[in-house]
Order: structure tokens, then sequence, then C-alpha cells
């Protein structure tokens, strides 16, 4: 197949005249002078004058002109192709992209040149962030280059089905005729396929304006007045249909079409009423929307419910209008009745849930019961699969038709996504990125667990719009600072100082965790491989499962983790498993509320980028312990509403002392750190202590060793630490000498307890000796006084 | 190139354009009227408005009934009549503006004629 560009063909000597005799200044000009001459010159003629018919002259011109430009010049119908060896492009190009080609065989960078100062071209350079530079540098300029350009049009018009090729066809095939362009956008964090998808969006937003010019029409004169007035429904309701007459409906609810021709095959076929269940955000309402505009425009509606008003019920505003439940329920019934009377009303109601007393105090089931049942309205509900779990114990349930709403796949969320960010980007004089809104479907995928698609990416992007405002353009990373900001998580790949900090992170929490090396080293690795995009982004950050007896460290390290990484103590999400012994604690554990204080499930949605801790997990029960394998393996678990919630930013630990003797016999014996986890787990498996599909589940399994005498002292150090510290506004300094020192770990050690009875210790001996000293004005602020072993004895 | 290319299409592709344009109207009215629902709803109720309150008797609401319709019979009859004789003035200026189409372009020509010979409405 040979493709050629004919500039002297018929069809491209039409365009280049169209491009001066049918532009909008080229109109005003006919109209003005065509009117005004036919005007004057039928004046003068009135008048007796006949120069009249001169004045008419310009008059008819303008009339020709008119005319010809109309009938002639904006017909930009294609010439159908009749040979497929030898195709001419300008057969099916645009006029205005003919009539900037003017060469015979353009090679590829005559074409860009052509094209560069087109809204096209700032497209590509706003939209994609393209850099100029490829084109002007890289665009091939050898004669017979143009060849390749029109083969990648060729591609692209047929994949996207369009009917001609415009600028951007045109400038995405020179980017693609170029060698080795795909490594050079990769640079710039592009690909192939996104740049491809300039195509149809800027297409798209072509039809669109085309669309918003055209003259529509809805029925026409009389439509209505067969129906009823609907005062009330004015008053608690939104009419849909009206608002669509008024703005038109400019939303790609392609995808959702078969569901449109569904709703319409019910509510046509005599079932009353249609419900639409899907989770929140998927895009019901806008399901809603896309049906009322196909009664209006589409001539393909069956007769029965075509151009029927779509008006949704205002709840808040008829909850503020309703005194008691006795008002609500007769106004909600004299609606129902003048929807019935007016005899062109489909009642939506979004939400539906609240109106069935599900999640609200309402409960106007036995109201809307009848019309359902009888079917003498036509309603739509719209509600979440819990709710229409729950409405299953309803008696309306058999006369209600559900019908899915599922979350569209990336592309079509993208293309949704792509209609509705021009709200967000006219009240923020904003534009976005396509990065920006694939960050957004990625992101939200990940962080807004208790949305769908589209609905999720969207609010990340009406938050991004907002963050944004100042830098006018919304790009990925902008999008990404937004989900830090509102998840409090780390996104951004990690900087200079953070980078430092990652790789020092061992030498910082052993200035919480006395020795158990091992244990620092593994949860840091987790870490340095989750901020270095290494790890699997569907796990957890990392999972351990930490093994040894009381006061060993465990929950320090824990902690430790929570200060030094993830901003401070808050963001350590303890559990404790002697709370989930009994297998009806389940339901506890997946509930996200306790009353008014958030549950486990609760506080790791709010605060994703944390640490949790399954404290004593061998405590817990069977079925709770089961109900934690998916979170291990997937990073999610699903709480009792059914939503998703995800430690996949989070650092799962679970300690356990089962077995601590066995450990201390371990230890003692002397034996390698791994090879003693290898023997005691397997031991651990075998004594039936954790099913073997747990065990396996984590990242490591980490023996805390227990500590020895020496190795308290230095806990020692780090308990005065924090009494200092707390010391620290009335500026005094306390030490110890290592002789005190050594009394309190020989007072303190008990091997079963490790470091436990430690802070007991400390707080008798020292912080006794120092509050009484305070009292007897013996120590005064800005002191630092050195306490030995007689100063701490006598303490007790 | 222009002047050819405009000649050119005036006197073949232009016909049918004109003859298009008038059917392009017509089908106008009948979108901008709802000429259909119109005609089966002739004789409905107006805007439903009928009796309904049981205190009302049969004959007060027999009364209302036709007083409905009637009503809502003579705005439909109007506004279909409106739409006929739009219609037929389309037709009528439409058939005018195809006899003339052929001679339109050369009233540029033929007008400096008529001026010269002083002749005037």
């Amino acid at each position: 197949m040979q493709l050629i560009f004919t500039p002297a063909s018929k069809r491209a000597r039409r365009a280049r005249l169209a491009k001066f005799y049918a532009n909008k200044w080229a109109y005003v000009g006919y109209k003005i002078i065509g009117l005004s001459g036919l005007f004057f010159g039928f004046y003068l003629l009135y008048i007796d004058q006949p120069s009249g018919w001169l004045v008419l002259i310009p008059g008819v011109i303008g009339g020709i002109l008119y005319a010809w430009t109309k009938g002639d010049l904006k017909n930009e119908s294609v010439i159908p192709i009749r040979a497929q060896e030898l195709i001419s492009t300008d057969d099916y190009m645009d006029f205005a992209t003919i009539a900037k080609l003017t060469q015979n065989d353009p090679s590829a960078y005559d074409i860009y040149k052509a094209l560069e100062k087109s809204e096209a071209h700032y497209f590509l350079q706003n939209r994609f962030l393209l850099p100029t530079e490829i084109f002007e540098e890289f665009a091939p300029k050898n004669k017979g280059s143009g060849q390749a350009v029109w083969l990648y049009a060729e591609q692209l018009r047929s994949s996207y089905e369009l009917e001609k090729y415009s600028d951007i066809t045109l400038l995405v095939a020179v980017l693609l005729s170029i060698p080795n362009v795909d490594l050079m956008l990769n640079n710039f964090g592009l690909d192939l396929k996104e740049m491809e998808s300039a195509v149809p969006w800027l297409s798209d937003i072509h039809q669109k304006r085309a669309l918003a010019k055209e003259h529509k029409f809805f029925g026409g004169i009389g439509r209505d007045w067969a129906f009823g007035y609907t005062p009330l429904l004015r008053a608690f309701g939104h009419n849909i249909s009206a608002e669509i007459e008024r703005y038109g409906f400019f939303s790609d609810t392609s995808h959702q079409l078969p569901m449109i021709e569904q709703m319409a095959k019910t509510l046509a076929g005599g079932n009353g009423t249609v419900t639409l269940v899907g989770e929140s955000g998927v895009g019901k309402t806008t399901c809603v929307h896309a049906f009322a505009d196909a009664l209006l425009e589409n001539p393909k509606m069956p007769s029965e419910i075509k151009h029927r008003q779509v008006v949704a019920l205002d709840a808040p505003m008829l909850i503020a209008n309703a005194k008691d439940p006795g008002q609500m329920e007769e106004l909600v019934l004299r609606i129902l009745n003048e929807a019935h009377k007016a005899k062109n009303i489909i009642l939506f109601f979004d939400d539906a849930e609240v109106f069935f007393g599900i999640g609200s105090s309402i409960d106007l089931s036995h109201v809307l019961q009848p019309a359902i049942e009888s079917s003498s309205l036509q309603l739509i509900l719209a509600m979440n699969p819990g709710a229409w779990q729950q409405l299953h114990k309803s008696s309306v349930i058999g006369k209600l038709q559900p019908l899915t709403v599922s979350a569209p796949d990336k592309t079509n969320s993208i293309q949704v996504l792509r209609d509705s960010i021009s709200v967000a980007e006219y009240k923020n004089k904003v534009l976005f990125t396509y990065q920006a809104l694939e960050e957004a479907y990625d992101l939200g995928l990940r962080y807004v667990t208790n949305q769908a698609m589209p609905g999720a990416a969207l609010t990340i992007l009406e938050q991004a719009a907002v963050t944004g405002k100042e830098q006018k353009l919304i790009t990925k990373e902008v999008v990404r600072q937004t989900v830090e900001q509102i998840y409090s998580i780390k996104l951004q790949a990690s900087d200079q100082a953070e980078s430092t900090e990652l790789l020092n992170l061992e030498a910082e929490l052993h200035k919480y965790v006395i020795n158990q090396d091992r244990a620092v080293e593994v949860v840091s690795d987790a870490l340095r491989r989750a901020r270095s995009g290494v790890s699997n982004p569907n796990r957890p950050i990392g999972t351990f499962l930490f093994l040894g007896p009381t006061g060993v460290g465990k929950t320090e390290l824990s902690k430790a983790l929570a200060k030094v990484y993830f901003g401070s103590e808050s963001s350590l999400v303890r559990v404790d498993m002697n709370q989930y012994v009994n297998e009806s604690d389940l339901s506890r554990l997946l509930a996200p509320m306790h009353g008014n204080e958030l549950g486990f499930l609760g506080q790791v949605r709010k605060t994703p980028f944390c640490v949790v801790l399954l404290d004593e997990i061998e405590k817990a029960h069977q079925s709770v312990i089961n109900s934690f394998l998916q979170m291990l393996d997937e990073g999610m678990m699903q709480d009792s509403d059914n939503h998703n919630v995800s430690f996949r930013d989070a650092i799962v630990i679970a300690t356990s002392n089962a077995g601590a003797g066995k450990i201390r016999e371990f230890i003692s014996n002397d034996e390698e750190a791994e090879l003693t986890e290898n023997a005691f787990v397997e031991e651990l498996i075998s004594s039936g202590a954790f099913a073997p599909e747990f065990i396996n589940r984590f990242d490591e399994v980490v023996i805390f060793k227990p500590l020895d005498k020496d190795e308290l002292t230095s806990v020692i150090d780090l308990i005065l630490k924090d009494i200092n510290k707390n010391l620290d506004d009335r500026k005094i300094q306390i030490t110890l000498t290592p002789a005190a020192k050594q009394w309190l770990s020989e007072k303190g050690y008990d091997p079963k307890l490790g470091a436990r009875p430690m802070r007991r210790m400390v707080q008798r001996h020292v912080e006794n000796v120092v509050a009484k000293r305070l009292l007897e004005q013996t120590l005064h602020p800005g002191q630092a006084i050195t306490l030995d072993v007689g100063d701490i004895e006598k303490s007790n | 190139m222009a002047f050819w290319f405009c000649l050119r299409w005036w006197y073949s592709a232009g016909f049918r354009f004109a003859f298009n344009q008038i059917g392009h109207e017509l089908h106008k009215v009948g979108k901008k009227i709802a000429i259909e629902t119109l005609i089966k709803t002739l004789f409905a109720p107006w805007k439903q408005i009928s009796s309904t309150g049981y205190h009302q008797t049969l004959g007060q609401k027999l009364a209302d009934a036709t007083v409905s319709r009637t009503i809502g019979f003579l705005i439909r009859l109007s506004v279909l009549l409106y739409a006929v004789v739009w219609s037929a003035f389309i037709t009528l200026v439409g058939l005018v503006f195809l006899i003339l189409w052929p001679v339109i372009p050369l009233l540029p020509l033929s007008l400096p004629v008529l001026y010269f010979m002083g002749v005037t409405l």
C-alpha cells in the first residue's frame, strides 16, 4: 500500500479556498455586505432611485458566497478509497489540516513544521509534557520520510475508528516515525501507547465542541402539554432532563451503553422500578444522567418512555422540610401521587438505602412499597452492594430489578476522567496532564478504599487541582504530593536526606533497641526495598513474626520504627490479641468503628503508612488468625462494611512469646541465629502453636535473644535518656555512676522477664530520688547530678 | 480559481444543496413542534388538569374535564395550524428560490443594465 499526498487535488484546493473564504470573519463579512446591500438596494429602489440596482450587487455577491461556502467549502465529506494500493491521503484529511500542508511529498519534519503552531501541538506539549525538541531535532528530514508518517496516520485512523486525519493524527504519526522514539519518550516518563491516546482525546474534544454548538431539539413545542404540573417535584427534586436540555450532556458513557439500554428495556417493559447496584464512585448517577439524555435525544429509545423527565429527589431538602417522620411520609406520598398523575416522570432515588432505613432513621419502605409493587410509577433506585444485601430482608426486594454497575477498566476510567476534569480545570484555572490522570487512577485504586473507579481517581484529581492551583499545571508529581498529604504516606522518590536516613536506619533504631541486630536489619532492609521501589507494591512493605521472651525489645523495636521512620509513635497501630481469644471476637476485629472510636481497620484506613503491631498473636483465636492471611499475602483486608482496607504501605509485625523457654535453651547452647530460627519455626509448627500457612506468609521470622546483664546496662541508659528528656524543661540532667548501673542491673535482672522489670527499678530508685530532692529543694533547675549506689540504695 | 470553483458548484451540486435546504427547513418545523404528539393527544386534558376531589359531583367532574380537554384541543389545534402555514410558506419561498437559482449568478451582470435603463420598483 502506498500513501501519497497531492496538494493539487480538487479536495486539497477546496480546503485551501475554505481557509480563506469559509472562516469566521469571512462569514461576518458576507452577512454584513449581503444584508446591508439587499436592504439599502431595495430601499433605494423603493424611493425611485435606480442606483438601488447597483447597491444590490454586493448584496447578491455576499449571498452567493455565503451559499457556496456553506454548501461546498464547508462540506468536508471524504472521498471513499477506490484502490487499496494507492491511497491519496488528502481524500480523507481535515480541511484545516490540508490547508496547512502545501508541499509535494513533504518530509516528516516538513509535516511537523506545518503543524507547529496548531492546537494539537500545544495539546501534546501541555497535556503530555512532550518536549518540542523531539520533533525539532529528531523528526526525519529526508525526502520520502513522509511516507512513514502517512502509514502511521492511517494506522491511527483505523485503530481509533476516525473518519479523517487531523492535526493531532499527523503529529502523533510524525512522532511514531522518529527512529527509537520509544527510548526517547521513556526518558521523559512517557510511552508510545500514552502518546497515541492523544489522538482520540483531542478528537473527542473537537467532537464535543461541535456538539455544544449544534442546535438541539428535544421533542418540540407541545411535547409535555398532555402531562401534569409538578410543583412539589420542582421544590423537592432536581430535574435532570431539564438540566440536560439547558446545558447539554457531554460525559463519555459509551462503556455504560448496554446498561442504559437495559434500563430502557426494563422501564418500557412494564416493570416500574430499576435498581442500580454499584460501589460508590462507580458512576451510578452518571448512568442515570446518560439515561435521561438518551430519553431526550436517542431516537432508538422505546416510545413508551421517550421524552420522559428524570427527576432526582432531593433527600436533604425533604429532611429539612419535614418536622417528624409522619410529615416526611406525607410529603413523599404527595410527591409520589404528583409524579403518578403527571404521567411523564421517572423518579430517581440516589443513595436509595437512606429511604429504606438503612444507615438512616428514615424508613419510607411502606410508602414506597405500594408504588413499587403495583409498578404504577417509574422509579430508579441507586444503592451500594452492602445496602442491597441488607434490603434482602425487606419484602420489596422481589419487585426490584437489580442492574449491577461495575467499575470501568483503566482505559474507560481514563476516558471518563478526561471528560470529568473539565469542571475542576475551569473552577481552579488549572490544566491536568495525561500522566496526572494515570497516576490518579493508579493511586486511587490503591489508597481510596471507600470509592470505586472512576470516582476514586476523580476525588484525588479534584484535591490535586486545589493543591496545585498556584502551579497551574497539575502533573503526576502534584497528584502524588496530594495523595501524600491526604493519606500521610510517602510516595515521592526518596531524596538525598531520606536516602541517608534509610542507609543509616539500623544505627537510628539501635538508639532505641539494644542488641537484636538481626531484627533491626530485616525491618531496615524491608523499608529500603519499599522506598527504592524494588518490593512488590501489592503486599505490605514487610511482614515479620518476632518471637522471643518478654522484655527483649519486640514491642520497643516496633515503636522505634514508628518513631524513626513513620514520623511518630502515633503511627503504630497496636492490637492486643489477648482481646480476640474467642471466635465471636472476629466481628469486633473487622468492625471499622467501636462506638465512636476507630476500630483496628478504621485506624489503618486512616493511617495507612504505619507499623501494625499484632501483639501476642498466639493468644488470638484461629479464626482471627485466619482473617490475617489475605492481609499478609495481598496487603488487603475487608471490614464488616465490605470496604477494602489497604496494608500495602504498612509494616506488619506480629509478636509472640510462644516457646520462650525453648528459645533460651537454643541461645544458651550458642547455636547460630538463623539455624536456630529454622529449627524453632519447625518446632512451632509441629507443636501446633501456629499453622504452617500462617507462619509461611511472613517475610521473616525473627528470634529475639534474651538480654544478658551487660545489655541490661545499655537498657538503663535508654531509660535514663527518657527521664532526662522529661526533665528537659527544668534543665536538670541526671547521670549514674557505673557502679549504680551495675547495682540496678543486678537487682533488676530476671531472665524470664528480660528488661521489663528494669523500668520499674529505675523508676523506684532513680526517679524517686530526683522527686524527693526536688521537693526538698536540694535539687534546682539547671543542675546536673550524678547518682551513686549509695544514693539510689536508700530510695527504696 | 475561487470564481470557477463557485460557478461550477452553483450549476452542479448547488442545485441539490438548494433543494436540500428546503427539506432541511421543513424538517426543522417538525423538530421544533411536536406534531405527532399534538395529533395523538389532540383531545387530552390540558396539563392533566381535571377534578379529582371526592366532594365534587359527577356532573362537576364531567364539566371540568370537558373544559380542560377543550382548552387543550384549541391550543394544540392552533399550534398545528401554525406548523401547516409555516411549512407551506417555506415550500413556496423555496420553490421560488429554486426557480431563480440559475439566474442568481447572472444578477451582478444584469443589475447594472437595469440601472442604466433607469428602472425602479
